[in-house]
């Protein structure tokens, strides 16, 4: 496909996008549609700030929460404490998240040591210390939660609508952040850093800045995607905000998604939410989780570069078989977002079972090529 | 070949047929709402579910509302405020409830609420303590403890113990709160007004602590090492669920006991499962299955349908306590409405609902638009004696025979 045509395509979705909200409203479509999609781009942001450092670097992060938690408290605190307006909140909420993550990277990233399920373990104490400082300290929110003012949006936009288009906003930062990183300098050398950390300092990747680069950018998204969330979540409370939910989900939507590649956690948040959200019912919630887990473990087990890589060679007619089976789910009658849901999972399985290829044994992937692309 | 398929053709005509002349079912009226089936608010989710389907099964049985059948949506918020007004934006627009009903507890509430406010449907609640956030007309709290909850509800507790005769009254108290919205809120009240420690000290009680523990906490040793130290007449356990027993379980291995002791949402059977521990502890509350609340309305179909249907579902305790008497109120808040009304239009509902006393088991309600919708602080304390909850105080609710000890 010719560049013209690519990008002829990205304005045509955009396009299709921001006019999403106008067809919902034009055709008495339900609202929720623009809620569901507001959660998918909140985890598209989400699970792309993760990817980031986990996914390209391999550090390992369950810092999410404490990324994620700054963000949504930040704005919270400023909005209800100080009225200071909205965007500004959020933005302010970014900014102490990529804070965070910075006196992180800069304590952890300069000791050898830290690495590994080392540095995962740090992250989780800094999620668990943000929880105890919320609860604690009376500014944050000593254990009362903090209940959002009334907020009115611009351009008479109802909270659904302000929320799809600044949720698509963030989505769309998200995914040029991880697409510009995957393809530019640093993300070669943070994938070389996945491979082999001293090759790749040893062949003169400036390891240490990487480093701190991608896990500011992590916090930075994770915080503004937090921050508009707090707009969402309308009262919030230490144990809701910094619960293990975020952090776990982001990664299962990764790694099903695929860690290497700036459309895994688009891929892993569309199968994961659509799913989680679609199996909500009394029973069908409990049964949610083990359809995930299952669905994980055959995912791992036959793609272990996740979803993304596959669809990316056989994308077509994995889109062609996910058509047919929401055409037929429609044609059964089904709601939209149920048939929705069943033609992503029919394209899952469709993937799985042309694969063919159960990696149970060791991965054997070549890594000197990545290591010797960022050197070059 | 040719026959089996003629009569498989014959089946099928003959299915239809009958189908067509069998009278058609009135569509259900469907009310949507959320609770905790998952995460970790789901053991009380179960208690309000339980109450919530024998009420369905009741109000079916008895004909259904206005001559249709009801039917309960039922999502599950797993816990998360921000899940939980998701799925209310769904249950109204995309699957087009009638009605909605809460859910549980006050963070899904407050979400949930604004979600109701936007449409205009009518809200009836059970669990939320956030008393003074609620502005919307429309809500209709059924755990009924007055607006002002973070003053009436430690003055009646305190009220209760002082009217203890001189030499068992309580001179000192200790505090053990926990560090969620709504016990900070009763404990420590909201902008200088009100909180059980003020309270307290208002009432002439010396606070000889006032200890603040996490949602979550297991390791309950060093709380109660500082409750032992402070040594109170009265233990007030501003806590949830299993904090209680957990904490008493604690201070049993250091050996103390305490002399007088409250505790503000505990799990009631769990409460009893930890008898002789337990004993004499209190507890406030809107119903306890005796007189004079047997005597409300629906009162008795209550508690035989709960007990049935918890027994039924396996529930760990069985009997009707608060909780599924607030669900089970809330339920007959809204279906008073659409009775009276006899229509499914929110605004024509939440008149009515404004406007008579609503037959409820804990008496009748009055929605006090200028009280927010909470009338009067209705609450009695309840402690548990030879093995059970009793309602103690004041004496109008007390069981006969039964006062505070």
């Amino acid at each position: 496909m010719s560049e013209l045509r690519i990008w002829g395509a990205i304005a045509g979705v955009l396009v299709g996008l921001l006019l999403v909200p106008t067809v919902v409203r034009a055709l008495g479509l339900p609202a929720y549609y623009l809620v569901f999609l507001y959660f998918y781009f909140f985890w598209v942001a989400q699970a792309t700030s993760w990817n980031l450092i986990s996914g390209y670097a391999g550090y390992f992060s369950f810092g999410q929460g404490a990324f994620y938690g700054a963000g949504v408290y930040g704005a919270a605190v400023l909005i209800d404490r100080h009225g200071v307006p909205y965007g500004l909140a959020i933005l302010a909420g970014a900014a102490v998240s990529a804070l965070i993550a910075s006196a992180i990277g800069v304590v952890t990233f300069r000791l050898r040591q830290i690495r590994g399920p080392v540095f995962a373990l740090v992250t989780l104490a800094v999620a668990l210390a943000m929880h105890s400082l919320a609860n604690n300290v009376s500014y944050l929110d000593g254990g009362r939660g903090i209940p959002l003012p009334k907020l009115s949006y611009p351009f008479g936009l109802s909270d659904v609508e302000f929320l799809y288009y600044a949720g698509l906003g963030v989505g769309l930062v998200a995914v040029a952040m991880g697409w510009w990183t995957y393809r530019n300098r640093h993300g070669w050398g943070l994938r070389a850093i996945h491979d082999d950390e001293r090759v790749a300092e040893g062949l003169g990747v400036p390891t240490f800045a990487y480093k701190m680069g991608a896990l500011a950018l992590s916090g930075a998204l994770a915080g503004l995607s937090g921050g508009l969330h707090a707009l969402q979540i309308r009262y919030v409370t230490a144990d809701a905000v910094f619960s293990l939910r975020v952090p776990l989900l982001v990664i299962m939507m990764c790694v099903l998604g695929g860690r290497r590649h700036w459309l895994g956690p688009l891929v892993g948040a569309g199968v994961i939410h659509a799913l989680n959200d679609r199996l909500s019912g009394p029973g069908l919630s409990s049964l949610s989780e083990v359809l995930m887990g299952l669905l994980l473990m055959v995912v791992v087990a036959a793609l272990p570069e996740g979803i993304s890589s596959h669809l990316r060679q056989r994308g077509m007619a994995a889109g062609l078989v996910g058509l047919s089976g929401l055409g037929v789910a429609l044609v059964a009658r089904l709601a939209f977002l149920d048939a929705l849901a069943i033609g992503i999972a029919v394209a899952v399985v469709f993937l799985v079972l042309r694969t063919h290829r159960f990696a149970l044994g060791p991965w054997h992937r070549s890594k000197a090529r990545e290591v010797e692309a960022a050197r070059g | 070949m040719k026959t089996g398929r003629v009569v498989l053709l014959v089946a099928l005509l003959a299915l239809l047929l009958v189908q067509a002349r069998l009278p058609a079912q009135p569509r259900p009226i469907r009310v949507g709402g959320t609770l905790p089936l998952t995460g970790v608010f789901a053991a009380q989710g179960k208690v309000h579910e339980a109450a919530g389907r024998a009420f369905v099964q009741m109000m079916n049985e008895k004909g259904g509302l206005l001559g249709r059948p009801l039917e309960w949506v039922l999502l599950d918020d797993e816990s998360q405020p921000d899940k939980a007004a998701a799925l209310y934006e769904r249950l109204i627009t995309e699957d087009k409830v009638d009605l909605i009903i809460g859910p549980y507890g006050t963070a899904a509430i407050t979400a949930a609420m604004r979600v109701a406010e936007k449409y205009g449907y009518v809200f009836p609640h059970h669990t939320a303590s956030l008393t003074y956030a609620y502005t919307y007309r429309r809500h209709f709290p059924t755990w009924y403890v007055g607006l002002n909850t973070h003053i009436t509800t430690p003055s009646k507790v305190f009220d209760a113990y002082l009217s203890l005769p001189p030499g068992q009254r309580p001179r000192t108290v200790g505090f053990v709160v926990n560090k969620f919205p709504g016990t900070q809120f009763l404990a420590y009240g909201r902008a200088n007004t009100g909180g059980a420690v003020r309270i307290a000290q208002q009432k002439g009680l010396r606070v000889v602590l006032d200890v603040q523990f996490d949602l979550g906490t297991t390791d309950w040793i060093p709380v109660a090492q500082q409750v032992r130290r402070a040594n109170p007449d009265l233990l007030y356990v501003a806590g949830l669920a299993l904090d209680g027993v957990n904490l008493l379980q604690a201070l049993a291995q250091l050996g103390w006991r305490p002399r007088h002791h409250f505790y503000q949402w505990p799990s009631p059977g769990a409460m009893l499962t930890a008898l002789p521990l337990t004993d004499r502890a209190t507890s406030v509350t809107i119903f306890v299955p005796h007189e004079p609340y047997l005597s409300n309305p629906g009162a008795r179909d209550f508690v035989n349908r709960y007990r049935a249907w918890a027994k039924a579902t396996g529930l760990a305790y069985s009997e009707p306590d608060v909780q599924s008497a607030a669900s089970w109120s809330a339920w007959q808040v809204l279906t008073f409405g659409v009775q009276e009304c006899r229509c499914l239009d929110h605004a024509r509902i939440a008149e009515v609902l404004l406007s008579k006393p609503v037959p409820t088991v804990q008496g009748y309600l009055k929605f006090d638009p200028q009280q927010q919708n909470y009338g009067d602080d209705i609450q009695a304390v309840m402690q548990i004696q030879d093995g059970r909850w009793w309602a103690v105080w004041p004496r109008q609710l007390a069981a006969e025979g039964r006062r505070l000890r």
